[in-house]
């Protein structure tokens, strides 16, 4: 192992039932082939994960885990990747985050830490000089998620950035399903109540104090400018995510409102019902001026001016310190819910920060519950007296504090969008917004773009798995016609495998997009494997997507539900997609889809021949018994 | 000067589903203020404040995308020469 670059070889096991904490070596024939983050989590997930296991089981596993890259010299390598069976699918999830903890996790001289078991009480996980240790955390219990990074850090000794903490709030210790992961001051590994599953084995934080172990890198200077090449690229206005460098994710909110693509009124309209003043107080401009910055808010390594922390001006906690949301944020706890101003939108995403709730899943639940109270299928009576009215800012702030502490309907609504859907009813499902599976969508109106439909509705990780747009352009490829079945499954097919090799590398995907060209130079210089190529970097985030896929039907994923719901893939009557609805050719689809994709049309199993081309011949006798 | 100019699909719906039109104008910043003659929604979207090109909307003329440093609105154009209009979307 003494040649090995781009890790240290060495995996952290914390048993917190015992408490024991042991390490293993990884070969390296293991780690070329499922190289970190996403994928290296799948593998272990799909190993020590048997059917029967159930999310909230001490035998399930939260893998946190690095790449490659982690904690090097590329712009944006504090990132790391969550997996675990979540709680609102009970199915793998694959989740990342950016910050520090990634990095950290490596000059603490881990590529990964695998937690299982369950802790006798509320407790954290302290990482540091090569070994852990398991602490009492009773006196944190209902903490919030920022206050509790100073508390955990005073008590280690290591204050700022002398380690990073990532924590559940209240909503995780309540195991509220869509309960998210928050650290280093506002950053979130959010779907599939990731929260949840650490709420479930009493595991309130970890923190992983910075360390001295450096990263064995191969070539630095060739890491180091092919880096460069990508920040520059990144940069170029051509594309995107050059947005990105200057105003994070706050520019999108003025864009996609405009063009049928941010979510109104629980999907009942296509069209924006701001105006244009009110739109405005979305924009970065409008924002950074009104909100007192504290200081730019960077990743490890990272140049991009993607967030602000500021001062929080209004709400509960006026005065404090909080961060800029992302637009997903400002679009579940704004726009979403008929609250059309930005700065008002900025408290309320704070608070549920605060309690550990994933923006996404609650903006859906929320905007559900407000379409159903306007219908008159929900009263003050069901809602515990709170007018659930559009635009009413202290009914929703009373409705995420419900949600989290799973108070009266707030314990229904803790289930998830689908699930309280079911509790409500066939109207409630009828007009509720959610994919079938049970996987959380972003904040989107996705009628215009069904190549995302399609990808969250077959996605292994509780969330999207492609970052369409993105990988679209910079595989050189052509937008397929955006209402044609057989193009939308294809195209899906073709880019499947790029998102999921970033989320491998223990990077961030705003200064490392997904160009499979340049992240096969990185890990060539990282790890010295001079002949692994861009097919087979898109090759190993393949395995990530099938192994996921391959955990669930193991688990009993029925992939007949494979679905919009009714609302999600209904024709808008306004907009771009006016007239157009996925539904009715939603079968096409998917024949195109699972054809491409080499997927059983029947079952959903990924065939033989699939998983022989993506290197998996080993899944073969677990999903197809017979075959010889 | 005839110029001409490629509408995202996105956008569409602000100009009944016109995605490529002919345009007269010898700048850059005339073309587009008269695809806003045409398509009032457009020119919203285009020029929301003050007769300002959105900040986040860039044009490319020919193979060339302006930046703000090229001053996109005064480039000069010439006959046959194509623009699109890029509108970035963000996220999904």
């Amino acid at each position: 192992m003494s040649s090995l670059f781009g890790y240290h070889g060495k995996i952290l096991r914390a048993d917190l039932s015992k408490p024991e904490f042991t390490i293993f070596r990884e070969e390296e024939s293991v780690l070329r082939k499922y190289v970190g983050g996403a994928t290296l989590g799948a593998k272990y997930l799909y190993d020590e994960v048997p059917p029967g296991v159930a999310w909230s089981d001490p035998a399930n596993r939260i893998i946190l885990a690095s790449g490659p890259l982690g904690g090097t010299s590329v712009m944006g390598s504090g990132t790391f990747c969550a997996v675990t069976k979540g709680a609102k699918t009970n199915g793998a999830t694959s989740t990342q985050s950016n910050g520090y903890l990634g990095a950290y996790m490596r000059f603490s001289g881990f590529d990964a830490v695998i937690i299982q078991g369950k802790a006798k009480h509320l407790s954290y996980l302290y990482i540091h000089d090569g070994t852990a240790e398991l602490r009492d955390a009773r006196h944190l219990a209902g903490k919030d998620t920022w206050e509790i990074d100073s508390l955990i850090k005073q008590e280690v000794g290591l204050p700022g950035p002398q380690a990073s903490v990532y924590s559940i709030g209240i909503a995780g210790e309540n195991m509220v399903k869509y309960a998210c992961l928050m650290g280093d001051h506002g950053h979130a590994a959010a779907a599939n109540g990731i929260g949840a599953v650490f709420g479930s084995k009493n595991l309130k934080a970890a923190i992983v104090a910075r360390g001295k172990n450096r990263v064995p890198v191969f070539d630095n200077e060739k890491l180091s400018a092919t880096s460069k090449a990508m920040y520059e690229m990144v940069q170029d206005p051509a594309y995107w995510w050059s947005q990105a460098d200057k105003y994070g994710t706050l520019w999108i909110m003025g864009r996609n409102a405009l063009i049928g693509r941010t979510p109104f009124k629980n999907y009942q309209t296509a069209d924006c019902p701001m105006t244009k003043e009110q739109l405005d107080t979305f924009s970065p401009q409008y924002l950074r001026e009104k909100l007192p910055m504290v200081s730019r808010h960077v990743c490890w390594g990272c140049r991009l001016h993607h967030l602000n922390l500021i001062k929080i001006t209004e709400g509960p906690l006026a005065g404090k310190e909080g961060e800029e949301p992302e637009y997903e944020g400002y679009a579940a706890l704004g726009t979403g819910v008929g609250i059309y101003d930005g700065i008002t939108a900025t408290a309320l995403c704070n608070e549920v920060d605060g309690l550990g709730i994933d923006h996404l899943e609650i903006g859906y639940v929320l905007s559900m519950v407000m379409e159903m109270y306007e219908k008159g299928l929900l009263t003050k009576k069901d809602t515990d007296g709170i007018d659930m009215t559009w635009g009413n800012v202290e009914a929703v702030r009373a409705m995420f504090n419900k949600i989290a502490r799973r108070e009266g309907i707030g314990n229904i609504l803790a289930e998830g969008t689908m699930e309280a859907a079911k509790h409500f009813g066939k109207k409630a499902l009828e007009l509720a917004v959610y994919s079938k599976n049970g996987n959380t969508l972003r904040q989107h109106d996705h009628r215009v773009a069904w190549t995302y439909i399609l990808d969250l509705c077959t996605s292994g990780t509780g969330q999207s798995e492609a970052n369409v747009a993105a990988v679209t352009s910079v595989l050189g490829l052509k937008d397929p016609s955006p209402f044609d079945p057989e193009q939308i499954g294809t195209h899906v097919a073709k880019i499947k495998g790029a998102s999921p090799l970033v989320d491998s590398l223990g990077v961030c995907r705003f200064p490392n997009p997904e160009v499979p060209e340049k992240l096969a130079e990185m890990v060539k210089a990282a790890t010295g494997w001079n002949d692994f190529t861009r097919d087979e970097g898109m090759k190993v985030g393949l395995r990530s997507v099938l192994l996921m896929r391959a955990f669930n039907i193991r688990h009993g994923y029925d992939a007949s539900v494979e679905g919009p719901s009714p609302r999600y893939g209904s024709t808008p009557d306004s907009g771009p997609a006016k007239g157009h609805g996925i539904i009715p050719v939603w079968d096409a689809v998917l024949d195109s889809y699972y054809k491409a994709m080499k997927w059983d049309r029947k079952t959903g199993k990924p065939t033989p021949e699939a998983l022989r081309d993506a290197g998996l011949p080993e899944l073969i006798p677990d999903l197809w018994p017979d075959s010889k | 000067m005839s110029v001409k100019v490629t509408i995202p699909i996105y956008l569409g719906h602000y100009t009944d589903g016109i995605f490529e039109v002919d345009v007269q104008g010898s700048t850059v910043g005339e073309i587009l203020h008269n695809i806003g003659k045409r398509f009032p929604r457009l020119g919203d979207v285009l020029f929301p404040h003050d007769g300002r090109l959105d900040e986040f909307i860039y044009i490319k003329l020919n193979e060339r995308v302006l930046t703000t440093a090229d001053n996109p609105l005064t480039s000069q154009v010439r006959d046959g020469d194509k623009i699109s209009i890029i509108f970035p979307i963000g996220g999904g």
